[in-house]
């Protein structure tokens, strides 16, 4: 591979990389600090995206569409944190992973429902469209960089409200100790309730930026789920810089496992996440289990 | 595992005898699906003695189902074997070493993580399937002949016939339940039993926890494997879908919806699953969604599981036959230490250990004398549980030695430490509260056989164990309660449990922290009888908040502030020093 | 119709069932296997209706319903029934599902699927039962060669068929050096290989075969490394979700401005609405293409139109042969199940004229069948020309052939 040919490598490796970090840290704040592990979190990727689609031909303006489906996403988020998720806090991880994979059956059921079997797709905003030429053989397109932009100024923004909003704290502390968010006196049911909307709002926000360049389809959401988790594990439960060090790693040993070791590329993000457990058991910014 | 109560067990019979009738009066379709479901069975009870017995969720264990059918289809074509005798042990030796492997790395790990990593090893063997030439790939591939059953050239069985494999099956079925029956009766199964409800006390017994849960991995890893090998002969087909995480997923729902925790749950799991997935995919084009809202009103409504369900119903009202069995109320000692030997018998040297920047435990260098009771004071935050957790290898220490007869066991396991003759207290009391004041101590009792890798005779019959286990309770005052579930005791009762449980272990030394805390007047009273009485022929070290108990009972005094040890020895020379009194003492004077 | 067709099978299963378990727990009841009322013609679909692949088998289903109801919804002058059953293309199911159709409802003839994985168990449990079988989608080169079977029909392609073609047509265009890509799966692998040796044979040369994980749809990488490649083309084949992402990825990276794309035809087919722009000038090969300007084809896709509110797909087209094969069939033998014999000589020499052209079939039971080729222009998979006429599946390894 010549030099041009690996900066475009690491540059796909971390834009696929900044939109995983955008679910999986809704995920892992979710699992830190609720102590959920929530299989439908796939699920709000879809629905982001599938509110992209619909909206943005309802409307016409991709803009618009996400405009519109950011608050609808955070209201299913509280819904579903209601009526589900907040009867879980107390029980066993395995009654979680099995009431949330009975909400991805009814998410998807649904989805299909209302939005059909058809695959969709979604057109880039003009102004987003069109490619970047980089070498005479090699151009990457402008919409990538978009998200990748966008990915990381929510990155950013997360790390500001994290470590100077009070709300932040609160987080901080539920990461690091759940007892000690009790402990601190914060009202604990509209903590986790704001968690897992915000939570699942930035997955559904990964799902819409995603649906121009992805297609959208049945089932989109199972594919990102396991690769999130392999995330947030690699990257520690809990932490968002965890998540974010993750993501970074899955993209790029995707990316370069694909081209280098073509025959075993199905397995390196897997590989990669076991070695990192038998290093760190508790991931690389986990607290101790 | 609390015995079955009756009506369900003559249930289960019932059950099984009609099972054992189905190919004579049912159709064809009937056969294969019953043998279908009792294949499920066996899978979801091998993952069950993971998930419900020994508290290790696995979400990757349709790897060795699937794995189970390959080796199968892989020595058939290739090897060309047909003999059962030959290709139903060598794919439970594939199904045991793989999970060896991947069972030796992965608990390593434990909770989240471990379910994490087991899907990563389980997708990693799904992936070589799918992408391997050779294999079939994602189209899977068949088992043309099926495997038979022959000594020398008579044929017993052929697993061709449909009712000859709902037979097998069958048998298999029951063979696997009784197994894991057995096995858990036995000392193994207590172990791996205990573990589940409390590792870290078990550690603390002297268990090597990490070996008994591998064990019970290669186990649950063999019978999936088993199950596999079955479905594969059932069907003549194998296809990496079979291991992929989906599967999983589907076994560990069949195991919550019958029930984890018992052995007839799962199987019952595996009847309504199959059944209902047959009636629901009919119903509507979107079955999914009704499944979907059933497993959501499963995990809402019915925690247990079904098993949970008939285990009410069936009221559970008598307690088991077992009414408190008398002992000779004497009071023997339970381990008579000769004062003096090795002096002292546990030393410490500059040992540090150090948190994220902050030193807990700052070279501290103190000598234990044995037969002697020291006790460790010092305001909060002092270092003296971070200490005692190093004494007793809960934390590894970051610099310098512990010697304990002279031998370095600085960042020793918990139960190694415990198997040198070091027992502890916990600052928490720290039980199996679902088990009986007895079953306690035999745990703890047990953890003194030489192994406790036995695998069919019931641990109650271990005599000696069972014997020791009364002498400690009764030495303790517990034994009319011995009967009582853990958690049913009082406070006081359970501290002296606890205390009852550690000297089942016949430690030389024993470690104590806060013994007092939480207890009443009256209760702090007849602890501190029950510790000197344990202090005639034991070592103790004790932390503890209660000066009053402290000087009442303790011949050392050890201070600590900040991490730093300021004064040690003799109690009435401590209490003269001008520093302690400035630093500790003067204070609490003041105070009073 | 169909709701109702479902209630009536589906009680009897119900029923079925409940004898099953009824039998389990308690043994007294003695278990009475409905019987199938023997006026009726039993139907037993194993598609898709849910899940990914769920608007193939609606589009399969709902296109063997309309050639049924244009044939009087008779089958050789009896009454038939449609028992259909979702596989949710799960291999893992596939041989119970199929256990389910040919001994539990005793079905008369078989017929699906849509994933490769789920017809080679439907084929292995059909050849031991003796079910005639039709299999309407899947694509899998041993269904009509190790596996075939005299009970064992195809109406859809092989995936050698539509991909050897290819080959050939790219080589005779002057390409020579060609990248191909597709999925790490056993489809994806018979569609390059096939591709490869048509290619190959006419002397071109694959520089690199490209096999990425699946399901996953993340390809930028790998579009890096085919521009850095620098081929004379691209050979890919992906389906449904995948092939919408592929071709709008291969065309917003750029790639597409500099090396052409050529594909098996499922790269642009029924999903040209999601792939847009992007799909423009992608050259394909495939057993058929919407815009046939046959007289069949014309009157299938005005019938399917009117009937379902959908636009035919080649999906469909598979479907609608599959009744008309039943149909031929049943009727030669005047409706006798139990004629097999008959029953399979009348589907061998059925001709007929298909949507997608004349019909007959191979020794193998594998459609022979021109094989289109089409170019994406304005939005529509226009046919350019025949990249290679009557196109037999050799059939190696089927004792029949």
């Amino acid at each position: 591979m010549d030099i041009g040919t690996i900066a475009i490598q690491l540059l796909n490796g971390l834009q696929y990389g900044l939109l995983l970090f955008l679910i999986a840290a809704g995920l892992t704040l979710i699992f830190g600090i609720l102590g959920v592990i929530n299989l439908a979190h796939g699920s709000f990727y879809m629905i982001g995206a599938y509110l992209a689609y619909w909206l943005s031909e309802k409307t016409g303006s991709f803009a618009l569409a996400i405009a519109l489906a950011l608050p609808a996403a955070l209201l299913l988020g509280l819904v579903v944190e209601r009526l589900a998720i907040s009867f879980l806090y107390q029980r066993d991880h395995l009654y979680q992973v099995l009431l949330t994979y009975g909400l991805i059956l009814i998410f998807n059921e649904l989805q299909r429902i209302v939005w059909g079997n058809d695959v969709h797709g979604v057109a880039v905003p003009a102004i987003l469209a069109g490619v970047v030429e980089i070498t005479e053989s090699q151009s990457y397109p402008v919409y990538r960089l978009f998200i990748s932009a966008i990915c990381l100024l929510v990155a950013a923004a997360m790390y500001v409200a994290i470590h100077s909003t009070r709300i932040g704290m609160m987080i901080r502390a539920g990461s690091s100790s759940r007892e000690m968010v009790q402990i601190l006196g914060i009202d604990v049911g509209r903590l986790f309730a704001i968690v897992f909307s915000v939570g699942a709002a930035l997955t559904a926000v990964a799902g819409m930026l995603a649906a121009p360049i992805n297609s959208v389809y049945p089932g989109m959401g199972e594919n990102v789920l396991i690769i999130s988790f392999v995330v947030v594990v690699i990257g520690g439960i809990g932490s968002i810089k965890g998540a974010f060090i993750g993501s970074m790693m899955i993209g790029l040993a995707d990316t370069f496992g694909r081209v280098m070791v073509p025959e075993l590329s199905s397995m390196v993000v897997y590989a990669l996440m076991a070695a990192v457990l038998l290093w760190r058991p508790s991931g690389l910014y986990g607290v101790k289990a | 595992m609390p015995p079955l109560p009756r009506s369900i067990a003559i249930l289960l019979l019932i059950a099984v005898a009609g099972l054992a009738t189905v190919p004579l009066v049912g159709g064809r379709f009937h056969v294969q699906l019953v043998t279908q479901i009792f294949v499920l069975a066996v899978f979801a009870m091998s993952l069950d003695l993971l998930v419900g017995f020994t508290g290790l969720v696995s979400f990757g264990h349709a790897a060795f189902y699937g794995l189970g059918g390959y080796s199968l289809a892989i020595l058939t074509r290739d090897f060309g074997l047909v003999s059962m005798g030959a290709t139903l042990p060598a794919t439970l030796v594939v199904c045991g070493l793989v999970s060896a492997a991947i069972g030796w790395l992965s608990i390593r790990t434990s909770g989240v993580y471990f379910i994490m990593i087991t899907l990563a090893f389980a997708q990693m063997i799904y992936y070589f399937f799918n992408d391997a030439r050779g294999y079939g790939g994602s189209d899977g591939f068949y088992i043309l002949t099926k495997p038979r059953l022959a000594i020398g050239d008579v044929t017993l069985l052929t697993l061709q016939d449909r009712a000859t494999l709902y037979y097998m099956a069958l048998v298999v079925l029951l063979l696997t339940a009784a197994f894991l029956w057995t096995l858990l009766r036995s000392p193994f199964g207590q172990v791996i039993t205990a573990l589940q409800v409390n590792e870290a006390r078990t550690r603390a017994l002297g268990f090597p926890i990490d070996r008994y849960k591998l064990v019970s991995f290669c186990i649950a890893g063999i019978l999936a494997g088993l199950a596999g090998y079955l479905s594969a002969v059932q069907f003549g087909y194998v296809n990496p879908a079979h291991m992929g995480w989906r599967e999983s997923g589907r076994v560990l729902m069949v195991v919550i919806l019958g029930g984890s925790g018992t052995l007839f749950g799962p199987v019952l799991g595996a009847f309504v699953f199959v059944l209902l997935e047959d009636l629901l995919s009919g119903l509507t084009e979107h079955w999914l969604l009704l499944m979907g809202g059933f497993v959501v009103a499963v995990v809402l409504l019915l925690p247990k599981g079904i098993a949970g369900l008939l285990l009410s119903a069936a009221g559970r009202a008598a307690k088991s036959g077992r009414s408190a069995e008398t002992h000779p109320d004497e009071q023997p000692s339970v381990h008579a230490i000769p004062r003096g030997g090795v002096d002292p018998i546990l030393e410490t040297v500059d040992l540090v250990r150090q948190f994220a920047g902050l030193i807990a435990v700052n070279r501290v260098s103190v000598k234990f004398s044995a037969g002697k009771v020291h006790a460790v004071i010092g305001p909060n935050g002092a270092g003296k549980t971070t200490l005692i957790n190093m004494l007793s290898g809960e934390l590894a220490p970051t610099g310098g030695h512990i010697r304990y007869k002279g031998r370095d066991i600085a960042g020793w396991s918990p139960d190694a430490i415990s198997r040198l003759g070091i027992g502890r207290s916990f600052q928490v009391t720290n039980l199996y509260p679902s088990l009986s004041a007895f079953e306690n101590c035999r745990i703890a009792a047990q953890s003194r056989l030489r192994s406790s890798m036995r695998f069919f005779r019931p641990a109650s019959r271990l005599g000696a164990v069972a014997d020791r286990a009364h002498r400690a309770l009764a030495r303790c005052g517990l034994g009319p309660r011995s009967q009582d579930a853990a958690s049913a005791l009082s406070h006081g009762d359970r501290r002296k449990l606890e205390i009852a449980m550690v000297l089942a272990t016949e430690p030389e030394l024993f470690l104590l922290d806060e013994p007092l805390a939480g207890m009443g007047a009256q209760e702090s009273r007849e602890i501190l009888d029950l510790l000197r009485a344990v202090a005639r022929d034991h070592t103790l070290i004790l932390i503890e908040h209660d000066m009053d108990a402290v000087f009442a009972i303790a011949d050392t005094l050890t201070v600590m502030v900040n991490g730093h040890v300021i004064a040690t020895g003799p109690v009435d020379q401590v209490r003269a020093d001008r520093a302690v009194q400035d630093a500790y003492l003067g204070h609490r004077d003041a105070a009073e | 119709m169909r709701s109702l067709l479902r209630t009536i099978s589906r009680r009897d299963l119900l029923r079925q069932t409940a004898v099953a378990g009824l039998a389990s727990a308690a043994n007294f009841i003695p278990a009475v296997p409905a019987i199938a009322q023997k006026a009726k013609v039993k139907v037993g679909l194993l598609l898709p209706y849910s899940g990914t692949y769920a608007a193939l088998g609606h589009n399969i289903t709902d296109a063997m319903k309309l050639g049924l109801a244009e044939a009087g919804n008779k089958l050789g002058g009896r009454d038939f029934e449609l028992v259909q059953l979702d596989s949710e293309a799960d291999p893992a199911k596939a041989a119970a599902n199929t256990n389910k159709l040919i001994v539990g409802e005793k079905v008369d003839f078989l017929s699906g699927p849509v994933h490769s994985g789920v017809a080679m168990a439907m084929a292995k449990i059909a050849r031991e039962e003796g079910t005639l079988t039709i299999v309407s989608n899947a694509g899998a080169n041993a269904v009509t060669r190790e596996m075939c079977g005299a009970n064992i029909f195809r109406t859809s392609f092989s995936n050698w068929q539509v991909c050897f073609p290819m080959g050939t047509e790219m080589a005779r265009r002057g390409l020579k050096r060609v990248v191909s890509v597709t999925w790490n799966y056993a489809a994806g692998k018979e569609m390059i290989g096939a591709f490869r040796e048509g290619f190959e044979k006419a002397g071109g040369s694959v520089v690199k075969e490209i096999l990425i994980p699946f399901p996953n749809v993340e390809f930028q990488a790998n579009l890096t490394e085919i521009a850095a490649l620098k081929p004379d083309a691209v050979f890919a084949f992906f389906a449904g979700a995948g092939a919408v992402k592929f071709v709008k990825d291969y065309a917003e990276s750029g790639v597409k401005a500099k090396i052409p794309l050529y594909g098996a035809g499922f790269l642009t087919d029924g999903t040209l609405p999601a792939q847009g722009a992007a799909a423009e000038g992608v050259f394909t090969t495939l057993h058929y293409a919407d815009s046939l300007q046959l007289p069949a084809n014309l009157r299938f896709r005005d019938a399917f139109k009117k009937a379902t509110g959908r636009d035919a797909d080649v999906y469909a087209v598979q479907g609608y042969d599959t009744a008309q094969l039943l149909i031929r069939a049943m009727e030669k033998v005047k409706g006798d199940t139990g004629a097999t014999k008959e029953l399979i000589r009348a589907m061998e020499e059925a001709k007929f004229d298909s949507p997608r052209g004349a019909w007959r079939y191979s020794k193998s039971h594998n459609p022979v069948q021109d094989v289109y080729l089409r170019e994406v222009r304005n939005g529509d998979n226009a046919v350019v020309g025949v990249a290679e006429k009557e196109v037999s599946d050799p059939g190696t390894g089927c004792g029949m052939a």
